[in-house]
């Protein structure tokens, strides 16, 4: 009886005028104003890295900055692009069956383009490891180890020796809107608080690189350098003998990558451009 | 609510509220960011995750903002002599903080300090007639000296004139610099056949160099991080056939498989040989195995210091130091005679039979020369 009771109460207590749709609620204020805050943050961090990159070395200072910059045709320029044979010069310039070429990518000359390596004058032993390494997977790159697929060891060796002996003068300049002066620093004396030696300590007194092991910075398109650099720092490249670059690259800030990237950018790469210096490679 | 001018009043209202969301909007950003510089965040993060503060140029900043205390204190302390004396410059590592290469001043004492820094970084081509093999001085002090448990400048500069056993005399720092070309670089098979001569320009450099490193230190006595820093002794001892594979994994990209180091296309050396004749002779303190397993644990490979385990760095430094390199200076009758004057009791392969031979007798470039 109790029970019943209570039940009658609850229906007395029913609202008759009760209408199930709520009506339109204001947004919070709180929401838009966070929108409002995530906004204002978003188009900061946007200028911020927009004027990085562009307000002081954008393309149009670069140029003026350096106004010897060659802008005639690579292939002009270029030394030793016919020093091989007809089937490496095949590969180089029409691929292989269904397989695209080098130059697709790399250029004529095999100068490269932002994060498309420069391979014109690299050390011919380190650009045979890279190959190697894109086959057997400890260079993880989707595009490079489908075309290295293609290639046996032999045209591996073949391109890498073609590539090496290319003279070509450096025809990059900073991109990064990096530090200059930081970029020198690190490059010739390191950082050695974090562990950073010089770059310049392992990679040749002017950046040329040393064989066999330590590819030319010098010339290298600073976007390319920066990109190595930050996939080292986060341990997405992983084929640095003793992972000595995953370790450097770590200690290192993204404001040191691009200044590093644009500091090697404007060595004159000197040694690699011309034919008669090149004494071939030292490996022995 | 349903009426006309509640709904115009209802668009300013928005509108209105817009505004004001725009305005706290702005204050929360405000807020987020001072929250963040103020470094309460980073303070928070790690004391929540146990993962250390981390600030790049912390130790940089640090260090710059001691030494600028460290001058402000040194006048006031010669205005007022009451007042507090100056303290030590230290990094927030708590070593030695040296000046910047900026701080080079530019007169003619900062010129001597920059032909001093050269000379330092690349021996062979700012001294060429004293230097006998592929040898510079910043190959065994890191960062052109100035690097803790890398011998720096600043931890010897500080320390002369000194008592030394090698000579068992008092050495000046110009002396101690000649037993650096002597030994290290090898002078004997240089073109002048010898150290430079005391006085000579290319010790008053170094000096100036070293002094200019040290500014801020207190003569005298010994401070953290100057020298290398000892090596305890592993119960196997060493042994150099267990540190060839040490060498070959960890040594030889950089030195080269047979210790010749590598030099670029131009032929100027990039890494030093570690033996024979374009490498230290067997009067160099690197010679003796505990130095070199003191210099490598600490130092080697470049940017991995202290990764090799005690045992590692005691067997590659022996096995670095088991083969032949530039004869002792000192030697004047046989090796035996010159062991026992000079090297009793060190720990060294020198007059000792590694691989069937007594190892001591010297080679030279031009025994190497011949040979080739």
């Amino acid at each position: 009886m109790k029970r019943r009771d209570k039940s009658d109460n609850h229906l007395d207590q029913v609202d008759q005028h009760f209408e199930p749709w709520e009506p339109n609620q204001p947004i919070p204020l709180f929401v838009i104003a966070l929108a409002f805050a995530l906004a204002v943050w978003g188009a900061l961090t946007y200028l911020s890295e927009f004027g990085a990159a562009h307000d002081e070395t954008g393309p149009e200072a670069v140029q003026q900055a350096s106004p010897d910059i060659p802008e005639a045709s690579t292939a002009a320029e270029a030394q030793g692009l016919q020093n091989a044979s007809p089937e490496v010069l095949g590969l180089v310039y029409s691929g292989k069956d269904d397989m695209w070429s080098c130059a697709s990518c790399h250029g004529a000359s095999g100068e490269g383009t932002a994060s498309t390596p420069r391979l014109a004058g690299q050390v011919g032993d380190y650009l045979f490891k890279q190959l190697q390494d894109f086959h057997s997977g400890s260079r993880d790159d989707d595009n490079m180890a489908f075309v290295v697929s293609a290639l046996n060891e032999d045209e591996m060796r073949d391109l890498a020796d073609y590539y090496a002996q290319i003279r070509l003068p450096s025809r990059v300049a900073p991109t990064m809107g990096g530090d200059l002066e930081r970029g020198r620093v690190l490059a010739e004396s390191g950082d050695w608080e974090e562990n950073v030696p010089a770059c310049l300590q392992c990679h040749g007194g002017s950046g040329e690189g040393v064989e066999p092991f330590f590819p030319m910075l010098a010339g290298q398109h600073p976007e390319y350098t920066f990109v190595q650099l930050a996939k080292w720092h986060a341990g997405a490249r992983g084929n640095s003998p003793q992972a000595l670059m995953d370790g450097i690259a770590e200690a290192m800030s993204p404001e040191d990558m691009r200044a590093v990237s644009d500091f090697l950018a404007t060595l004159p790469l000197r040694s690699r451009t011309q034919a008669q210096s090149f004494t071939g490679p030292v490996g022995e | 609510m349903s009426t006309n001018s509640s709904q115009s009043g209802g668009l300013s209202q928005t509108l209105r509220r817009l505004l004001k969301a725009g305005a706290l909007g702005l204050a929360v950003f405000a807020f987020g960011t001072l929250l963040f510089q103020s470094g309460v965040w980073n303070d928070a993060y790690s004391a929540v995750s146990g993962i250390p503060k981390t600030d790049e140029a912390d130790i940089e900043k640090q260090a710059l903002a001691s030494r600028a205390e460290m001058l402000d204190a040194r006048e006031t302390w010669l205005a007022d002599v009451q007042s507090d004396p100056p303290k030590i410059p230290v990094s927030s590592e708590g070593y030695y903080a040296p000046p910047a290469e900026a701080d080079i001043p530019d007169t003619p004492f900062g010129e001597s300090i920059r032909r001093g820094r050269d000379v330092f970084l690349n021996t062979g081509k700012h001294a060429p007639d004293y230097v006998g093999n592929s040898q510079s001085c910043a190959n065994c002090h890191l960062d052109g000296g100035r690097k803790e448990n890398s011998a720096p400048l600043w931890g010897a500069y500080p320390k002369y004139p000194m008592y030394r056993g090698k000579n068992k005399k008092v050495n000046t720092f110009q002396e101690r610099i000649r037993g650096c070309f002597t030994y290290s670089m090898n002078a004997p098979d240089s073109p002048s056949g010898m150290p430079p001569p005391l006085g000579s320009d290319v010790y008053v450099d170094l000096e100036a160099y070293a002094y200019w490193l040290a500014d801020g230190l207190p003569a005298g006595g010994t401070v953290p991080g100057a020298g290398y820093p000892k090596v305890a002794k592993t119960e196997l001892g060493y042994d150099y056939e267990r540190g060839e594979e040490v060498y070959q994994a960890n040594c030889s990209l950089c030195h080269g498989e047979s210790g010749q180091g590598r030099r670029e296309a131009d032929g100027s050396v990039q890494f030093p040989p570690l033996w024979g004749p374009e490498a230290y002779n067997w009067g160099a303190g690197m010679s003796r195995i505990n130095t070199a397993a003191a210099f490598i644990k600490a130092n080697m490979p470049l940017s991995k210091p202290n990764s090799l385990t005690d045992q590692e760095a005691w067997d590659v430094a022996a096995y670095i130091n088991s083969f032949e390199r530039p004869k002792d200076p000192r030697q004047t009758g046989s090796v035996e005679e010159n062991r026992a004057k000079y090297h009793e009791g060190d720990q060294i392969y020198y007059g000792q039979k590694v691989r069937g031979e007594i190892l001591g007798q010297g080679v030279s470039r031009e025994q190497a020369d011949a040979s080739r």
